[in-house]
């Protein structure tokens, strides 16, 4: 798996703390991003991931911290800001509208002239997007409900992918998806990587976090819990910081493993 | 356009004739189907129905309907819901017969200013709907049903139930009984209104963050869509066409009237629905609610020629409207299924 890491991070957080009422949801997170390098970020339910996603994409503003961009300290107050900088963002529901057609949906909120739409361009630079993603889209006029979840998840990322950004955050994109649809989803993250795009994969998915990823990043109850190479890390040490145990069942099984192999 | 082979195209099978029946089903919707039943049926009860004459005086009466329905289009468009709709039509009605009445100078200043004012009071109420809607965040059935009894209770204050006479004649004699190349001048309104709304809608970006915004509000916001915004220009477009219609409506019963379009909201949901817009929202095209409005009118006017009593004609509207939904559902069901390959 080929890094094109650079030395110098596209985003950086140190001390990133959100809380909700009474409730810690992040505590210090420190976090960084290389352009060409994809960082995984697992953790528990409850971990904080899902927070971390949404003050990156604007949705949350932090209570206390620093987000460097490009070299440039930043606040992201909305989503159109963080488009703007250059963060785009796949969410989880993955935020279509599924009346709308591909292109339709590809453009919303940054469509091409305002008062009279410019649909052969956009329609010209869909398929274009699409092309670069090798994508399998029957037409780009037909109502996102009608694609399957692979096709609408590349339609997601092609989306993100519009306003040239230089980090994409994918937040849990191969949940419920088939093998065949997860591979098409995996595919794709090679090519953002190959893009020098930074990217940030949230996954509970271990398989597809050694498939894809550079570094993985483990959050626990709302810190950061370790932060590893993936290259130089097993599985079991990845569940071991999620968990907060090095005694759990999968390590057990693990040393058992050990044992009879060496006997 | 080429660049489409450049992209791996998935096929779809081709079916039967139950399954192109489907694709046209799915395409066209429900309503031309009813048109059709309807224009048969009426033409057999009564021989004055196809004529010229009466498909015109139709229009005619049914212009302001047509421009009504345009405005409850786009709030359902935007995923919402305007009960207020007959409301604003008293209020604007009262108001507009208020201001010329009023006026001392020229009949045509004394018209102009009466309608400026109608339109004006009817986008202040289709702003006060979107206040409460987007900014509130009211459940739309609830706040238009709150204002719908704000808005009548002051048309019936500002008139003490009585209604407002003293309009200019030309006001009646252009915008009530007006030709232009033989045409009322009602029907090019309602045209015209359709024509302006259907740019908006197609041709421009808020008229995409409408269809966005009742597809998926959050998947809208997401986006950077500016959802308040967006459901304000809903509510207030709403609210200016129910002006004009309004205004069409004072202009053919030559007074203002504070008891009126009681059942516009049932009428202008219902022929929304009927010709084929989504009430989950996000879905639907001028053309539809136009053709919607147009049958409702037909309905109404082939049962009058026909002399069967009026209650009859709204138990005919609501059965026709609950068959609508329902074939709405039947449709998006079967959207899927040819979607998907399956039909």
């Amino acid at each position: 798996m080929s890094s094109n890491q650079q030395s110098d991070n596209v985003l950086s957080l140190r001390g990133i703390s959100k809380t909700f009422g009474a409730v810690a949801a992040l505590t210090d997170i420190d976090l960084d991003v290389a352009a060409g390098q994809v960082v995984a970020i697992v953790g528990d339910n409850g971990a904080g991931k899902s927070t971390l996603v949404k003050i990156l994409s604007g949705v949350h503003p932090p209570d206390s911290g620093k987000i460097v961009f490009d070299s440039k300290t930043v606040e992201i107050p909305t989503p159109a800001a963080a488009h703007r900088l250059g963060i785009a963002t796949v969410f989880q529901d993955l935020a279509l509208c599924e009346n709308l057609n591909v292109i339709q949906n590809l453009f919303l909120g940054q469509e091409l002239r305002p008062l009279r739409l410019n649909d052969v361009a956009m329609e010209t630079r869909s398929w274009d997007l699409l092309r670069q993603l090798s994508a399998k889209i029957p037409s780009v006029r037909v109502p996102v409900a009608s694609l399957s979840g692979g096709q609408r998840q590349t339609v997601a990322i092609a989306r993100s992918l519009l306003g040239d950004p230089k980090v994409i955050i994918l937040d849990e994109p191969t949940a419920a998806l088939g093998v065949a649809q997860t591979a098409e989803v995996l595919n794709l993250v090679e090519r953002l990587r190959e893009r020098g795009l930074g990217v940030i994969m949230i996954s509970h998915n271990m398989a597809d976090v050694k498939a894809v990823a550079d570094t993985v990043a483990v959050l626990r109850l709302g810190r950061n819990n370790g932060v590893f190479d993936v290259n130089d890390v097993s599985p079991e040490d990845i569940i071991a910081a999620i968990t907060g145990a090095t005694d759990n069942a999968v390590s057990q099984r693990q040393a058992r493993r050990k044992e009879g192999l060496s006997s | 356009m080429t660049l489409q082979s450049e992209v791996e195209v998935t096929a779809r099978p081709r079916g039967s004739v139950i399954s192109y029946a489907a694709r046209i089903f799915v395409r066209i919707g429900v309503l031309p189907i009813l048109v059709v039943i309807a224009l048969i049926t009426f033409s057999l009860m009564s021989d004055n129905f196809l004529t010229v004459d009466n498909i015109h005086s139709a229009l005619r009466q049914n212009s302001y309907i047509i421009i009504a329905t345009l405005g409850q289009f786009v709030v359902l468009l935007a995923g919402g819901f305007d009960l207020s709709i007959g409301a604003i039509t008293a209020l604007v009605s009262v108001s507009t017969a208020m201001a010329m009445s009023s006026q001392t100078g020229s009949p045509l200043s004394a018209v102009v200013i009466g309608i400026v004012v109608g339109v004006l009071v009817g986008m202040a109420c289709g702003l006060l709907n979107g206040l409460g809607v987007a900014s509130l965040n009211i459940n739309p059935f609830i706040m238009t049903l709150a204002t719908a009894s704000v808005f009548s209770g002051l048309a019936l204050m500002l008139t003490s139930g009585v209604p407002v006479s003293g309009l200019p004649m030309e006001f009646s004699d252009w915008l009530g009984y007006g030709s232009v190349f033989g045409i009322g001048i009602s029907i090019w309104l309602a045209l015209l209104a359709a024509v302006v709304l259907w740019v908006l809608l197609t041709l421009t970006r808020p008229g995409r963050h409408i269809y966005s915004v009742g597809s998926s509000p959050r998947a809208a916001r997401l986006s950077g869509v500016n959802e308040f915004r967006t459901l304000i220009l809903a509510y207030v477009t709403a609210g200016a066409l129910a002006a004009v219609g309004a205004v069409l409506l004072t202009a053919r019963l030559e007074t203002g009237e504070a008891n009126i379009g009681a059942s516009l909201p049932l009428q202008t949901i219902a022929a929304a629905v009927i010709g084929g817009v989504s009430l989950r929202g996000g879905a639907g095209r001028v053309l539809d609610a136009v053709l919607g409005a147009v049958f409702i009118g037909i309905v109404a006017n082939g049962m009058n020629l026909a002399q069967i009593n009026s209650y009859y004609q709204m138990i005919v509207t609501g059965v026709v409207l609950a068959l609508a939904v329902v074939a709405d559902r039947l449709r998006t069901r079967l959207a899927s299924a040819v979607y998907a390959g399956k039909v």
